[in-house]
C-alpha cells in the first residue's frame, strides 16, 4: 500500500526550508487545487497533449513534496494521455482530486503541529 | 558555505567530509511550479550558492544575460519558452564559457531525453529532488567548469604566446634571410624548389657569381629540422657569400665553412652539403659532394644520367687539419644538366609507406622527353607520389643547366666605393716562393687590392679573368711544368687536376713575382701587370706566330687569346716565363 504522504520527505522538506516550510506549503497547495482544474478542462476537450504536459508537471511537484499517491495516480494519467486513448480518464481525475484533499488535510495537520 | 548545517538523520558519516566544498556559485533555476522552484532554490542555498529563480524560458534568457551565473537549472516543459529553446539560446550567450545546463524532468521516454542533450543539457536532475544527489552534481560541474576555465585561459595563453613567437620568428627570418640570401638563384640557368616544414628550416640553398663570370652553387641539409637546423646556414651563408664574391677557389670555401660548422656545431651535428663551381667559359665543373644523396649530370647529348655520388663527410664533421677539400672535375656541354637534392624527396612516402628514392627520380629521367621539362617533371612525380600532409622533411632541390656564358647577364658589380678617393698612382711588387705557393691562392688579395682603385671595381670581372689566367699560366705550366694538353677531355681534367695536386706539394723551389704599376689617365686608368715565373718558359714567338695553327694548339689551355682580347698589350719576355700585360679602362658613366 502506498502511503499518503512520505514522512521522511517531508520532514527533510521542513528542515531543507526552515521558515519557508509553511509559504512552502500553502503555494503547495493553492497551485495544486488551480492544477486540478486545468488538468480536468484538458481531459474534457480531450487534449491529450495538454494533459499530458499538465499532468507530469503535477506529478513533480506531488513527489516534491512527498505525497506519494498522488504522483503515482498522475503518473497513471500521463500515460494515457500519452497513449492517446482518453476514454475513462475523467475517472482518475476524479481519483486524484480525491487523493488530493487527503494530502490537503494531512498537510495542514502538518503545519499546525509545528 | 559558513552556515552550519544540522546532522543529517542516519548518517554515520561527518558531513561536508563525503563532498569537497564548493565555490559559491551564481546558479540560475527556472521553473514554471512555483513549489518545485521554491524547494530547488533552498537546497541551493543551503549550499551556499546565489540563486536566481525564474518562471519561465524568457525569463531565463533575460537572467542569464543580466546576472551571467555559472550554472543554469532548467525545467524542460514551461510556458512561453520551454526549457529546450532557452538552453539552445544560453549554450549561444556563453560562448566558449562553459555553462552547464541541467535539466530538471522527470521525464522518462528516451527520445525526449535526447532533446535535452540535443539543445546543450549536460546532466538531468528528476523529481522528487534529493539534495545528495544534487550536491553531487553541482559539485562535479563546478570542478568541470574550473578545469574548462584553466584550460580556456592556457589555450588563450598558449595561442597568445605562439603568435608572438610567429612573429618573431618571422622578424628574425627577415634579418636570417638578409644573411642567407638567395644570391643568383635567380639565374635563367637556374631552377629551384625549397618547400620547407617551418618558417625555419635546416635546407639552404647558395649561389653567386664569381668574379670571373663562373657560379658557385651549395645545398646544403643541416641535421634536424626547424630553427636549431637553420641557425649553421648563417655563418655558412656569409663564408659563402663573403668568399665567392672575392674569387675564392671552392676549396678554399669549403676548408672555411668546415672549421666554422665544426667550431660551432655541437657534436653530431653537421651539414651535408655539395658544392659546385661552374666555369661557363671553359665548359669545368668542379664538385664537391659530401654525404647528399647522388646527384645527377644529365647528359643532353646522350640523354643519359651520371651519378655524382658523396665522396667525402658531411660540412662540420672533420677537424680543419684533416679536412678533404678534393673535388671532381666534370666537363659539360651546353644543355647538359645537374640536380642537386636533400634526402627529403628521397625520403617521401607514399600511402603504402613505401619511399619515393631514387628509384623514383630514375623513373622520371627515362621517362622524359623533353629536358627543359624534367625538373617540373620531378616536382609532379614526388608530389603525386606523397600521400596527403604526411610530409615528413624539408624538401630542397635545384637544377642547374650548362650555357653559354653570352647567354647569363653580365655581373653588375657593387659600387660600393662612393667618391673619387683611394689609390691611383701606385706601384707594387709581391712575390711568392715555394712554402706560399704551395697553399696560398693570392688572387683573392690582389683583387681586392685592385679594388681599392676608384673606379676600377666595374672592371673587376675582367681583371679578375687576366689575374687567374695569367697566373695559373705561371704557376702551373711555369713553375711546376704541367702540360696543358693533358686538359682535354673530362678524365682530362681530372688527370691534370690530381698531377698539379701532387707536384704542389713536392714543390720545394721556384717562384712567382707580381709588378702591378698603375696610373691615372684621363679617362679612367691604366694598369701594368707584370707576372715573371721561375720556369723555364716556353716558345712564345712560335706561339704568336702560328695563328691556329699546330702550335697554338699544343698551348689550348693557356688562355691566352682571351687575356689578348681583354688587354691592350700582352708581351711576353725573356724565356717566355714572364708576361707583361696593359690594361687600360675607362671609367664608366655615374649613374
Amino acid at each position: 500500500v502506498t502511503s499518503l504522504i512520505d514522512l521522511d520527505t517531508l520532514h527533510e522538506l521542513r528542515e531543507v526550508m526552515a521558515q519557508e516550510f509553511d509559504e512552502l506549503i500553502e503555494a503547495y497547495l493553492s497551485d495544486t487545487g488551480t492544477r486540478i482544474d486545468e488538468v480536468r478542462a484538458a481531459a474534457v476537450a480531450k487534449d491529450a497533449y495538454q494533459l499530458r504536459e499538465l499532468v507530469h508537471s503535477l506529478k513533480g511537484s506531488c513527489s516534491n513534496i512527498g505525497a506519494v499517491a498522488l504522483a503515482r495516480c498522475c503518473q497513471d494519467v500521463e500515460k494515457i494521455a500519452k497513449d492517446g486513448e482518453l476514454d475513462g480518464v475523467v475517472d482518475l481525475i476524479d481519483e486524484i482530486q480525491r487523493q488530493f484533499l487527503e494530502v490537503r488535510s494531512a498537510l495542514i495537520q502538518e503545519l499546525g503541529a509545528a | 558555505m559558513q552556515q552550519s548545517r544540522p546532522l543529517e538523520s542516519g548518517s554515520d558519516s561527518t558531513p561536508g567530509v563525503e563532498f569537497a566544498p564548493v565555490h559559491s556559485m551564481r546558479i540560475l533555476v527556472a521553473d514554471d511550479n512555483r513549489s518545485d522552484r521554491m524547494i530547488l532554490a533552498s537546497m541551493l542555498r543551503r549550499e551556499g550558492h546565489q540563486v536566481l529563480a525564474v518562471e519561465d524560458g524568457k525569463q531565463a534568457i533575460q537572467a542569464f544575460e543580466n546576472e551571467r551565473p555559472q550554472m543554469v537549472l532548467l525545467d524542460a516543459l514551461m510556458p512561453k519558452m520551454d526549457g529546450f529553446e532557452a538552453a539552445r539560446r544560453i549554450k549561444a550567450l556563453a560562448g566558449d564559457e562553459l555553462v552547464p545546463i541541467i535539466f530538471l524532468t522527470s521525464l522518462q521516454e528516451a527520445d525526449e531525453l535526447v532533446r535535452c542533450l540535443e539543445a546543450g543539457g549536460d546532466d538531468f536532475l528528476s523529481k522528487p529532488y534529493n539534495k545528495v544527489i544534487l550536491r553531487a552534481k553541482i559539485s562535479a560541474f563546478e570542478r568541470m567548469r574550473t578545469m574548462h576555465a584553466t584550460l580556456r585561459e592556457q589555450r588563450n595563453l598558449i595561442g597568445e604566446t605562439n603568435t608572438a613567437l610567429v612573429r618573431e620568428q618571422e622578424v628574425a627570418k627577415e634579418i636570417f634571410d638578409n644573411v642567407a640570401h638567395s644570391g643568383c638563384l635567380d639565374a635563367p640557368n637556374i631552377k629551384f624548389l625549397m618547400s620547407p616544414l617551418a618558417i625555419f628550416n635546416g635546407d639552404v640553398l647558395l649561389a653567386n657569381r664569381s668574379p670571373h663570370g663562373g657560379m658557385y652553387v651549395l645545398l646544403g641539409d643541416f641535421t634536424g629540422h626547424g630553427l636549431p637546423a637553420a641557425m649553421g646556414i648563417m655563418p655558412m651563408s656569409e663564408i659563402f657569400y663573403g668568399m665567392t664574391a672575392k674569387g675564392f677557389q671552392i676549396e678554399d670555401v669549403l676548408r672555411e665553412i668546415n672549421r666554422k660548422l665544426k667550431h660551432i656545431l655541437p657534436v653530431g651535428f653537421f651539414s651535408c652539403a655539395c658544392m659546385v663551381d661552374v666555369d661557363f667559359r671553359t665548359g669545368m665543373m668542379k664538385v664537391w659532394q659530401g654525404g647528399l644523396p647522388n646527384c645527377f649530370l644529365y647528359r643532353r647529348g646522350s640523354r643519359e644520367v651520371e651519378l655524382v655520388e658523396s665522396t667525402h663527410l658531411p660540412l662540420g664533421v672533420m677537424e680543419p687539419g684533416k679536412f678533404d677539400a678534393s673535388f671532381e672535375v666534370y666537363s659539360l656541354q651546353p644543355g647538359d644538366r645537374f640536380f642537386m637534392w636533400s634526402d627529403g624527396i628521397h625520403e617521401v612516402r607514399n600511402a603504402a609507406g613505401e619511399m619515393f628514392g631514387e628509384d623514383g627520380l630514375m623513373h622520371v629521367f627515362e621517362g622524359n622527353l623533353d629536358p627543359t621539362g624534367l625538373f617540373d617533371e620531378v616536382i609532379g612525380a614526388v608530389s603525386d607520389f606523397l600521400e596527403e600532409d604526411k610530409r615528413e622533411d624539408d624538401l630542397t632541390m635545384v637544377e642547374l643547366t650548362m650555357v653559354e656564358s653570352s647567354e647569363l647577364e653580365t655581373l653588375v658589380p657593387r659600387n660600393d666605393r662612393v667618391g673619387d678617393s683611394g689609390p691611383k698612382d701606385w706601384k707594387m711588387s709581391f712575390e711568392l716562393g715555394p712554402e706560399s705557393l704551395k697553399s696560398f691562392n693570392p688572387l683573392p688579395l690582389l683583387q681586392h687590392l685592385l679594388m681599392e682603385v676608384p673606379g676600377l671595381r666595374g672592371h673587376s670581372s675582367d681583371l679578375f679573368t687576366v689575374l687567374s689566367e695569367l697566373y695559373s699560366n705561371a704557376l702551373e705550366h711555369g713553375v711546376i711544368g704541367l702540360d696543358s694538353s693533358l686538359k682535354s677531355g673530362p678524365e682530362g681534367f681530372a688527370a691534370y687536376y690530381a698531377q698539379r695536386e701532387k707536384l704542389l706539394a713536392e714543390l720545394k723551389e721556384g717562384s712567382v713575382r707580381f709588378h702591378f704599376h698603375h696610373e691615372p689617365t684621363e679617362f679612367g686608368g691604366r694598369l701594368h701587370i707584370e707576372i715573371a715565373d721561375s720556369g723555364p718558359g716556353f716558345d712564345f714567338e712560335r706561339y704568336l706566330a702560328s695563328e691556329g695553327t699546330v702550335g697554338r694548339r699544343d698551348l689550348a689551355g693557356r688562355g691566352i687569346p682571351l687575356v689578348m682580347a681583354l688587354c691592350n698589350r700582352v708581351d711576353y719576355w725573356g724565356h717566355g716565363n714572364e708576361v707583361r700585360a696593359v690594361y687600360e679602362w675607362h671609367r664608366e658613366p655615374q649613374p
